[in-house]
């Protein structure tokens, strides 16, 4: 797929139509985001591992917001787009989605229910999962052993923020979770259970499941097994779906009739 | 501290247009209440964040009860809306979290309703007894 | 639009996290972690995360200093200071010798700067005095595991730590000063790894322990000695492997007798039973991983500590496969690499010992001089020397003992009494305040090179902005510095060459060039170019041979709690900052985290003190006193305190003992007697 999306990208740069195309590339013996310009030797343009390219997409538009650019996005990759557009932090003008899809068995590894992104131009389209996964490590039953399960899991922190720092659509300017008027500083593990309760509520209206922050979370804390429920909550009370549609207002910045609230809507937030 | 020796402690948010007016009402009029809870004055129940009820809960608070003008009613037309909204996914969070929801409440009292302030605190500080100490309090 | 993603090490502790510095038209943005690294897997800890954000940061050093008549600091060019610095050291040379020069390396500095730094000193000013602070973090282990192993590294690697079926962590707080080694004794715990903490003071992992031990500060090898005791009442040793890779148990065996779980209880104050159960839980496990690091090493009976550490493993066979080993966890960036490059007093590159005759004669020859036999001081007693008179000039590389050193009212004294002292640094540290000349280095994402990290990993660091200001890459500045001196073979053009050089007289590092390391870490030994590195120490046979018991005896800490100064201080670091500040006070993720230090204290101390929470005290100690916010907290224990020593403002180290391991020569940073009272008015 690799060379695929090596004609596509030089085709894409040939247009002209962008400064540059961010992607994969493999170099120095390691996988990471690069910026494709034209005539550049596209050999080392590779795909996987998924990196956080919205972030990045996000930087540009900090320094350089009149610059057009290009990028190799798989589907969750569109659909953070999306939502930071959503919360005017990028401009979907400004970006030109090359679609990756992912393989089935991506998908499928990801337990991606979502699918590709809507403008396929590297693979072949592939359906998401017909259901989220299952929440096998979560015990449904009993309120006690739910809460032993996420008290086990969040005092393995170690507060690195890589959850909040490798976030496609964490945007707020100041965040909470780093404010001592919320979360004590210093403190480790934070203290049960505000730090990561912030982040998950935080994350019911704009979480893409990309599961980017899980990938980062270096004691492997389940942390999308939170989101995930919160989403699918949000879309059965509000008939909402993160990443969609950039003209659908979040549910929790609208009235109970889906009317926009008449107030300045904070930059990012919730 | 033994479970018999055992007190609720509720924050109450109450809204400055409505619900903290009705609970004036309420104390003026020499309502019997029970003695469990803090009102804290907020300007508006859309001024209450959920993240409030986490950090509440952390700090040993056994139930969080906002309350706010009746929808239609907002001094800020919209603010209820919004706190309503945001309780839902708090209760949703609640429940996946492990902690039982009705530890945390919303509900709509006006300027006039002392009585109806007396009626939903003597409920809500009921039912938290019934559910004991909070499993969030003191958690580390 | 300019961007690019800059593949590089991280510049703080050992474990060696590969990220991506985000880089905008020139200018730093942002961190990504390596998801395709094996030791960072796509995670950072938050110090990684955010080590861009000082770079740029408007207190760098932009031009060199030079102090006037008036005593203040002031701008000059770079030919102005290089020849005053020329000069005046020349002067000292040609008067006193060059034994009246001392020479600080860094650990945060590169191999190609480190090995220069040596051999400026040992080629061009004609000394060993030559140290950086590894004196202060693990001397005692160099000097401990090179004589029962024959190397004095990490045996194993990071990525096999979770492989152990048991893994024991004593005077490591592992989670903080290590992230990404703590969080994979995490991940192995949750997978069903057993876990043994044996730490005076709570930290993250002891509080996960299946067992926790907490003995008194400073009576290591009384718990050691009892637990092989056990070991050997219960018939739990590997007598196959003492057998077959061992020597000197029989001579160590009497000692151990000695040692019941009832006299260590006695000396430590860990429960006799409890000691036991542990001594049983890491006997019997497959694979026992022991992980140690300062609470171990700085001891002025470091070395027997950690002979002691070697003796557990050797006595349960626990060498030479995955997920076993005497695991060192070295603190910086790159002092495993300073070390390996010879910024010791009596080592050379490699190892190779200033007092072996073959060794001079090796150095003499490559580098066209004659190395002087002299032994040379290590950086305490530099320290003292410059006091006495003795020592006239002091060159410093990224180092801040006016922060990190022991009794630092007795460095000041030391460092002003010097006739020149020169400071090579980013910021201006403490130490560069007081410089007659400062230089202004380059950081890490400014300049070329390689760390090795505490797994003898050596890996690329990469240039991914231009040098703010005027500031040079700290080898160019060693060079020219040597130029200076009119010394030849330091005309070096960049750091590949410097590598050149290192390879053909370091044989660890042999095989090891840039065009290998661009396709990722190789672990040393790495002796010739189609050797792939060595993952695992002593596989087959030590690197001495056999491995050597040594029969240690318990010693109490060189000061004791006594009337006057009635509690044990022992200090440490934590997860938000490095060492002594200069880089994580200036990041403002980490600055809002933990602004400034602070005593741990017992409740029942504070009680019994009169001290609340967040409330000022007063800790003194023989040798100085400080100012600082209580907490109190169970994570000590009574009648002990803990201070970080990060923070000038409540300096740790103006308390702390500056007596030494007779072998090592580290100081004992983990306990010293201090008293702490109520500051009257304090909040």
């Amino acid at each position: 797929m690799s060379e695929e999306a090596r004609g596509v990208v030089a085709e894409v740069l040939a247009k002209g139509e962008v400064d540059g195309v961010l992607g994969l590339r493999e170099d120095e013996g390691a996988v990471g985001p690069h910026y494709f310009r034209k005539g550049d030797d596209l050999d080392s343009l590779v795909l996987s591992p998924k990196y956080a390219l919205p972030l990045v997409l996000r930087w540009f538009r900090l320094h350089s917001p009149d610059t057009r650019v290009g990028a190799v996005l798989r589907g969750c990759e569109e659909r953070a787009l999306v939502e930071l557009s959503k919360r005017r932090q990028v401009d979907l003008e400004m970006i030109e989605v090359i679609g990756l899809a992912c393989t089935a068995e991506e998908a499928k590894e990801c337990g991606c229910v979502n699918g590709s992104p809507t403008n396929v131009m590297i693979g072949t389209p592939t359906e998401g999962l017909p259901e989220r996964r299952e929440f096998l490590a979560l015990p449904d039953a009993d309120d006690g052993a739910r809460l032993d399960y996420w008290k086990a899991q969040y005092s393995k922190c170690i507060k690195c923020y890589g959850c909040k720092n490798v976030c496609p659509v964490c945007a707020c300017e100041v965040c909470m979770m780093a404010d001592h008027g919320w979360v004590r500083g210093g403190s480790l593990p934070p203290k049960f259970a505000t730090f990561h309760l912030i982040k998950a509520y935080h994350m019911a209206d704009r979480c893409i499941e990309c599961r980017e922050c899980e990938a980062a979370c270096p004691v492997s804390i389940p942390l999308t097994e939170m989101y995930g429920r919160l989403l699918r909550d949000v879309e059965r009370r509000f008939d909402y779906v993160t990443g969609a549609d950039p003209e659908q207002r979040p549910p929790l910045l609208t009235t109970l009739m889906d009317e926009p609230i008449l107030e300045e809507e904070e930059e990012g937030g919730g | 501290m033994t479970e018999d020796e055992w007190e609720p402690k509720i924050l109450v948010f109450c809204c400055n247009w409505c619900s903290y007016a009705g609970a004036d009402l309420a104390g003026v009029a020499r309502l019997q209440m029970p003695t469990h809870f803090r009102v804290l004055r907020v300007m508006c129940s859309g001024r209450f964040k959920p993240e409030y009820a986490f950090k509440a809960m952390e700090q040993g608070i056994d139930g969080v009860f906002v309350l706010g003008c009746h929808i239609g009613d907002c001094h800020y037309l919209e603010g209820n809306h919004r706190a309503k909204k945001r309780f839902e996914v708090l209760e949703d969070m609640m429940v996946h979290l492990g902690v039982e929801p009705g530890r945390i409440k919303i509900d709509w009292v006006s300027a006039s309703e002392g009585v109806r302030f007396q009626a939903v605190i003597t409920e809500f500080v009921a039912h938290i007894k019934e559910l004991g100490p909070s499993p969030l309090g003191g958690g580390r | 639009m300019e961007y690019k993603s800059v593949l590089t090490t991280c510049p703080y502790c050992g474990c060696g996290c590969n990220m991506f510095l985000q880089v905008i038209d020139g200018h730093l943005v942002g961190t990504l972690p390596s998801k395709t690294h094996e030791i960072s897997r796509g995670s950072l800890c938050i110090k990684g995360w955010n080590s861009h954000e000082w770079v740029e940061s408007p207190d760098r050093l932009r031009t060199p200093l030079i102090r006037g008549e008036d005593g203040e600091l002031h701008p000059a060019s770079w030919d102005e200071a290089l020849d005053l610095i020329g000069s005046r050291l020349q002067a000292i040379i040609d008067d006193h010798g060059g034994d009246a020069v001392g020479l600080l390396s860094s650990a945060r500095c590169t191999n190609e700067e480190n090995y220069l730094m040596q051999k400026l000193a040992r080629a061009v000013v004609g000394t060993n005095n030559i140290d950086h602070c590894a004196r202060l973090c693990h001397a005692s282990t160099v000097a401990g595991l090179a004589g029962t192993l024959g190397s004095g590294a990490m045996t194993n690697s990071t990525p096999d730590i979770p492989l152990a079926d048991c893994i024991l962590v004593t005077g490591s707080n592992t989670v903080e000063q290590h992230p990404l080694i703590g969080s994979r004794v995490i991940l192995a715990k949750e997978r069903g790894a057993k876990l043994i903490v044996v730490d005076p003071r709570e930290t993250p992992l002891s509080t996960m322990a299946d067992i926790w031990l907490h003995q008194r500060p400073g009576t290591d090898v009384a718990w050691l000695n009892a637990m092989m005791h056990v070991i050997l009442r219960e018939g739990l040793e590997d007598s196959e492997f003492i057998e077959a890779r061992t020597e000197g148990f029989e001579e160590m065996r009497p000692v151990l007798d000695r040692y019941t779980p009832q006299v260590s209880e006695e000396i430590t104050g860990i429960p006799a039973a409890e000691l036991e159960a542990a001594a049983r839980m890491y006997a019997s496990a497959d694979k026992g991983c022991i992980l140690y690091s300062m609470g171990i090493t700085q001891h002025t009976n470091g070395t027997d500590n950690v002979k002691s550490v070697a003796n557990l493993a050797l006595l349960t066979g626990n060498m030479g496969r995955k997920g076993t080993g005497v695991n060192p966890l070295r603190g910086q960036n790159n002092v495993q690499g300073a070390c390996d490059m010879g910024a010791l007093y009596n080592v050379f590159p490699g190892y190779q010992k200033v007092a072996d005759e073959a060794a001079r004669a090796k150095f003499d020859e490559a580098w066209g001089v004659t190395c002087s036999d002299v032994t040379g001081l290590t950086v305490v007693e530099m320290m003292h020397a410059a006091h006495d008179g003795k020592m006239k000039g002091m060159l410093i590389l990224g180092e801040n003992p006016m922060l990190s050193d022991p009794d630092i009212n007795h460095v000041r004294e030391a460092l002003s009494t010097l006739d020149l002292l020169v400071v090579i640094d980013i910021f201006l540290s403490e130490t560069a305040a007081m410089a007659d000349i400062v230089l202004p280095a380059a950081s890490w994402a400014e300049r070329e090179g390689t760390f090795t990290a505490t797994d003898r990993r050596v890996q690329r660091i990469r240039k991914a902005i231009e040098p703010v200001g005027e500031s040079r890459p700290d080898w160019r500045i060693i060079c020219d510095i040597a130029g200076r001196l009119g010394a030849e073979g330091f005309d070096f053009q960049s750091p590949v060459h410097i590598m050149e050089e290192v390879v053909t007289v370091t044989p660890q590092y042999g095989g090891i060039d840039y065009e290998r390391l661009e396709e990722g870490g190789l672990q040393w030994p790495c002796p010739s170019p189609d050797h792939p590195g060595t993952p695992i120490l002593h596989v087959d046979k030590f690197t001495r041979g056999l491995g050597l018991f040594s029969a240690v005896e318990h010693q109490e800490p060189n000061e004791l709690p006594d009337d006057e100064y009635p509690m044990t201080l022992t200090t440490g670091r934590m997860m938000f900052h490095y060492h002594t500040g200069t880089q994580t006070r200036r990041t403002p993720a980490l600055d809002q985290e933990v602004p400034t230090g602070y005593v741990e204290l017992n409740p029942e101390d504070a009680k019994r003190l009169g001290v609340n929470d967040g409330q000022m005290v007063e800790v003194k100690s023989r040798r100085g006193k400080i100012h600082i916010p209580a907490e109190v907290t169970e994570k000590v224990q009574p009648g002990v305190v803990f201070i970080p020593f990060h923070f000038a403002e409540c300096a740790a180290n103006l308390l702390t003992n500056p007596a030494l391991d007779p072998v090592a020569k580290i100081p004992e940073f983990k306990v010293c007697a201090v008293s702490v009272e109520p500051v009257k008015g304090g909040a």
